[in-house]
């Protein structure tokens, strides 16, 4: 039985630092507490009347946001461990339009060792965000600090309710348990566009973001290299082996693509944006020639390439997928165009005013999307024009729904991370790939049907929180559960048999167990009170030798076990 | 149900727009709106915001996408011998809202004003 000089912890520091509750046993999961910042009468302090919505019953608007703020911590509260209170500093203000809120991390961390039995960094010069440092670390980094910062909204109207019924209202439980999320280090802090890791070092998020075409971590690349990756749309996962042993249970057979199968100049998988009209990919699966749609000049579109009238070339369309540009007229009526043409499906590449653009989401115009019965795609102006300059050569492509891989994952049944390219500017792998389905909650839209749920099966942001070290630890003392001897140990102050006290402390040892639990464990094992004393002694002495107790607190140990009545 | 696919950028809408470059989060760059985000407080329907509501929403998404430049020091905690960088409350994700066609809301979690931009249809002003 060996030990760390670093378990000799007094049993009043041991206390404190656990957060023991009166009967001895350590209260598990994290307390996360919201630090109002805002003033009198605004924001979370707001006094004007509400009405109870969903669960949610406060009597003011500020009563609302700070209960519906709550909620969404104490949501992650109970998914995590952590001996360390979690601070989140919170303010609404009047935001300019279109902006809900924000939130991050306070400060990130490195090289930090543990106290007492806690881990510290698992990786050296890796950052870790305040909140995650601190779990690792077994005490608060920065104590002068809060941990999370959020600013949200007050000229928003938000659902406050806590039951997820929204309607079409943004639930602010869910935005909130998003953007919590990235502030328990849901992110990296590489910049992107250059590749260039946060001041020169690399994060513990970043350390699971793998390049399938090149075989890498993050870490392990040149900035350029990152940069590449982080565009490599499709080919940039989470290596992390709690996310993948997950995906089974949360992710869906059925990964709509879009392949160009030739000519092999051009053959490859492609990017594409969905179209929330017509059939989605694979109903049914379509394998045809690609034709660009000619259409009249017209009033209704001024380019021949733009399928805004009716096709001229209809004959040849037909049976075949049709290739458009996009503009002037909306995708619908393309599309609604394509389909009278008779064309098996439909992709509309960006035209130049969108030339930079990563291929777009195809909203319905409410007229024209319900006469499209073929299944539509976007391409970007890149991919878009590459075919078209195969046309001649001939084009074959497919639009299908592999039954062999899940919707999100890549096929080695690993999760995709949002990579789009073209950049996007901002760091758009800090999210879960948008095709994924389940929808889930760190994609980069906040899906109005989500689940509040943060693990599988219903979702894998607990998971990846496990991969970067939010280690289980259910009497928080530093050991993971999957190491630690007794999982919630007794951590009353001083070691005492049947209410005798020995006056000595009780002790962490390095397997996760106190002297308190080996006790136990001894009196578990012998059948009398001879026994029971002689494996008290034993215990005892063996501390004693290794210098974590003294003599006399053996002879006090030994004394009070001989007084005590066994069991 | 939660089965829906969403294609890489469902969300966008149909209408062309502007391309934001990257000298976008130059300071001396004007914008214009493009799409209706703004809710108005009498009607309570989307409209273009205002010339005063760009300048807010750009001066609003700069500054919480503004990347920190903070030198890192000792961590003040004993014995940990951690090294901290303070973020200043940047380097957080940043969720916005605009209108469907439809009317419904969508959401977009980004990290620079660029995309951000982008998704509200901000556009460089060429007359200012």
């Amino acid at each position: 039985m060996s030990r760390k000089n670093s378990t000799k912890l007094g049993a009043l520091a041991l206390s404190m630092m656990l957060g023991i509750t009166a009967n001895g046993q350590a209260a598990a999961e994290a307390t996360i507490v919201i630090v109002n910042l805002d003033g009198p009468g605004e924001g979370f302090n707001d006094p004007t009347p509400a009405s109870p919505v969903g669960g949610n019953k406060g009597k003011t608007l500020g009563a609302q946001r700070l209960i519906a703020f709550q909620h969404a911590a104490d949501i992650w509260g109970d998914t995590l461990d952590s001996n360390v209170t979690i601070r989140i500093q919170a303010a609404f203000n009047p935001l300019g339009p279109g902006i809900l809120g924000s939130a991050g991390a306070i400060s990130v961390s490195r090289d930090f060792s543990g106290i007492g039995q806690f881990p510290g960094a698992e990786f050296p010069a890796t950052r870790y965000g305040a909140a995650l440092a601190n779990k690792r670390a077994g005490t608060d980094l920065e104590p002068a600090s809060n941990d999370i910062n959020a600013q949200f909204s007050s000229n928003f109207n938000f659902y406050l309710g806590l039951n997820n019924k929204h309607g079409a209202l943004p639930d602010l439980v869910a935005v909130l348990l998003h953007e919590f999320g990235h502030g328990l280090n849901f992110q990296t802090f590489y910049n992107r566009s250059n590749g260039a890791p946060f001041q020169g070092h690399t994060d513990i998020y970043a350390r699971f973001l793998f390049d399938r075409t090149i075989g890498l971590t993050w870490p392990d690349m040149s900035n350029p290299q990152v940069a590449a990756s982080s565009i490599n749309f499709g080919n940039l996962v989470w290596s992390g082996d709690t996310v993948t042993d997950a995906v089974p249970v949360v992710l869906f057979l059925g990964n709509p693509q879009v392949d160009v199968l030739s000519p092999p100049a051009i053959a490859r998988s492609y990017q594409f944006g969905t179209a929330a009209f017509g059939p989605p990919i694979g109903s049914p699966d379509v394998t045809d020639p690609v034709v660009a749609a000619q259409d009249a000049a017209d009033a209704a579109g001024p380019v021949t390439t733009d399928g805004c009238s009716a096709f001229t070339n209809a004959p040849a369309i037909a049976g075949n997928i049709a290739l458009i540009e996009r503009g002037t007229c909306g995708f619908a009526l393309k599309a609604r165009n394509a389909t009278n043409a008779g064309a098996s499906a439909v992709i509309i590449y960006n035209n130049a005013a969108n030339a930079g653009g990563a291929p777009p989401g195809m909203a319905d115009d409410g007229v024209n999307g319900q006469f499209v019965t073929i299944p539509a795609v976007s391409f970007t102006r890149a991919d878009g024009l590459a075919i078209v300059a195969q046309l001649g050569n001939g084009v074959t492509a497919r639009l299908i729904v592999d039954p062999n891989v899940r919707a999100g994952a890549d096929p080695e049944g690993r999760a995709r991370m949002y990579a789009p390219n073209p950049l996007v500017g901002g760091s758009s792998v800090s999210h879960y790939d948008s095709v994924a389905s389940r929808n889930l909650l760190m994609e980069p839209a906040i899906n109005p049907d989500l689940t509040h749920e943060v693990s599988a099966p219903d979702d894998l942001t607990h998971e990846l929180f496990l991969d970067i070290g939010w280690f289980p630890d259910s009497d928080l003392d530093g050991v993971a559960n999957s190491s630690d001897r007794v999982a919630n140990s007794d951590f009353s102050p001083r070691i005492a048999f049947s209410g005798i006290d020995t006056g000595v402390p009780n002790q962490l040892l390095d397997d996760g167990s106190t002297m308190s639990d080996r006790m136990a464990n001894a009196a578990a094992a012998v059948r009398n009170d001879r026994q029971f004393v002689g494996a008290v002694t034993k215990l005892a002495e063996g501390w004693r030798r290794e210098g974590l107790i003294t003599q006399a607190q053996k002879v006090a140990i030994v004394s009070a076990a001989a007084r005590s009545k066994f069991r | 149900m939660r089965h829906t696919l969403l294609g890489m950028a469902s969300c966008a809408l149909a209408l062309s727009l502007g391309v934001v470059t990257a000298d976008a989060a130059d300071n001396s760059v004007k914008f214009k709106a493009t799409r209706d985000i703004a809710v108005d407080s009498v009607t309570g329907k989307f409209r273009k915001p205002s010339v005063a509501e760009v300048e807010k929403l750009v001066a609003d998404l700069r500054a919480m996408t503004r990347r920190p430049v903070a030198a890192e020091m000792a961590s003040t905690a004993g014995n940990t011998g951690g090294i901290t960088a303070k973020l200043d409350g940047e380097f957080g994700g940043v969720v916005l809202a605009r209108p469907r066609a439809d009317g419904s809301i969508e959401t977009r979690c980004v990290f620079t004003f660029e995309e951000g931009a982008a998704f509200l249809g901000l556009v460089a002003d060429a007359t200012k």
